[in-house]
């Protein structure tokens, strides 16, 4: 009867470290997804630029001339460096000063406040969705580029035994802490300082290097000179497979994160 | 469609022609300068046509999905120049033709400007005059 047990539990425990090391492969995968999100919002600054797209639109509710045909009558405009201001640029008392500046004779009619709310609420929507698809076009070019299929990975581990237990214990428990460590730090909405970014770029990198030590089956295999050659199918299959894994990897890092812990206290469990 | 409509979906969709031209010249010069370079510096022909055309295909996804989830075609960005319909509908303010954005509509069109108390009362006669302006084209058809 025990001997009955231990058979249909070996499938269920070879499932559990599949599913943990698969998860754990796409936590480790989707932490290095959010760190190139990262250095690329630092380095292009999009939170400045909607913040002035935003005020320059304001501007022109307001006063019917954008920020850009009110600098040549205003040469102070051009001095306003927009990548060192947040939202707390954008209040009333603020704004009031600033418009009076740009046209001496205005006067708020009331509607200052609920314009402010509007653009507030506008530069936090655009800024977010644009993060989101950031992450995605991010997750696909890591995917895509590097070839990394899901599909190929979760068959590898479920096939190969070593490797299962390999990933399902070490390689969770290291995905489990370099997560918690990624949720712990706070992730900066404006531009930072150069050396943030070369230090960033060193972070990517040295990240990029270890997952692919690590993770050295299911990736890469379209740029191999195999002997025979790939075929179409192999290549779709690739595609699909890199495409998929894309996709599922700019969920992003908190849902992998949460994955992981589960299956981590129910593998802990089940043994 | 209006004559309208389909000059906006025009302009919509030029930067995707550039998507095309780009994976154009990239097959001509794969086709072409690939197996030149290969010949004159005796380099190894690295890749084949499957995999240049995984590549390009893939660098393609991204670049359309970077250009319009984040860049310069996203509706979520606000450029100086509205980007059609749906980019104005997808943020919360609405692009107005004449560049200022309001859910009130272009109220400054006349660019009243009070100095005094007086005149501002002027000006919100002149808004009510504008609003009031607006109601017999947004009225009911029996009316």
């Amino acid at each position: 009867m025990r001997e009955s047990r231990d058979r249909k539990e070996k499938p269920m425990i070879q499932l559990l470290d599949t599913a943990l090391g698969f998860v754990a492969i796409m936590a480790m995968l989707s932490l290095l997804v959010k760190c190139l999100t990262s250095l690329i919002k630092s380095y292009v600054d999009y939170y400045s630029g909607q913040l002035h797209a935003e005020v320059d639109s304001l501007v022109q509710g307001m006063l019917g001339q954008s920020l850009g045909a009110l600098a040549a009558t205003h040469a102070w405009l051009n001095d306003v460096n927009w990548k060192s201001l947040g939202e707390e640029y954008l209040t009333v008392d603020k704004m009031k000063v600033f418009l009076q500046q740009l046209e001496p004779a205005w006067v708020d009619m009331g509607d200052l406040q609920s314009r402010i709310d509007l653009h507030l609420a506008n530069l936090r929507y655009g800024f977010e969705r644009r993060m989101k698809n950031l992450a995605l076009a991010a997750g696909l070019a890591v995917c895509l580029l590097c070839n990394v299929n899901s599909v190929t990975i979760w068959k590898t581990l479920y096939t190969d035994q070593q490797l299962r237990t390999t990933f399902a214990k070490d390689y969770s428990e290291k995905a489990l802490k370099l997560a918690d460590d990624a949720a712990t730090a706070a992730s900066p909405t404006k531009a930072t300082s150069k050396e943030d970014i070369e230090k960033q770029s060193r972070a990517f990198r040295g990240s990029m290097e270890t997952f692919l030590a690590d993770v050295n089956f299911g990736v890469g295999r379209v740029w191999r000179q195999g002997n025979p050659p790939m075929g179409g199918g192999a290549f779709l299959y690739e595609f699909f497979g890199s495409l998929m894994t894309g996709i599922l990897v700019s969920v992003g890092a908190p849902y992998w994160h949460d994955l992981l812990r589960t299956l981590s206290n129910l593998r802990k469990s089940g043994s | 469609m209006s004559e309208d409509g389909s000059a906006s979906k025009k302009r919509r969709l030029r930067p995707y022609w550039w998507f095309l031209i780009g994976a154009l010249v990239l097959v001509i010069l794969n086709a072409f300068l690939e197996p030149m370079i290969a010949k004159r510096w005796k380099v190894p022909c690295a890749w084949s046509w499957l995999q240049f055309g995984y590549g390009l295909i893939s660098a393609e996804i991204c670049a359309a999905v970077y250009f319009y989830g984040v860049g310069s075609l996203s509706p979520h960005w606000r450029p100086d120049a509205p980007s059609g319909d749906a980019g104005a509908k997808a943020t919360l303010l609405a692009a107005t033709p004449a560049g200022g954005s309001h859910p009130l509509g272009p109220r400054m069109k006349e660019r009243v400007r009070p100095a005094s108390g007086e005149a501002a009362g002027t000006q919100t006669i002149a808004v009510q005059a504008l609003v009031t302006e607006k109601k017999p084209d947004a009225g009911e058809p029996g009316s």
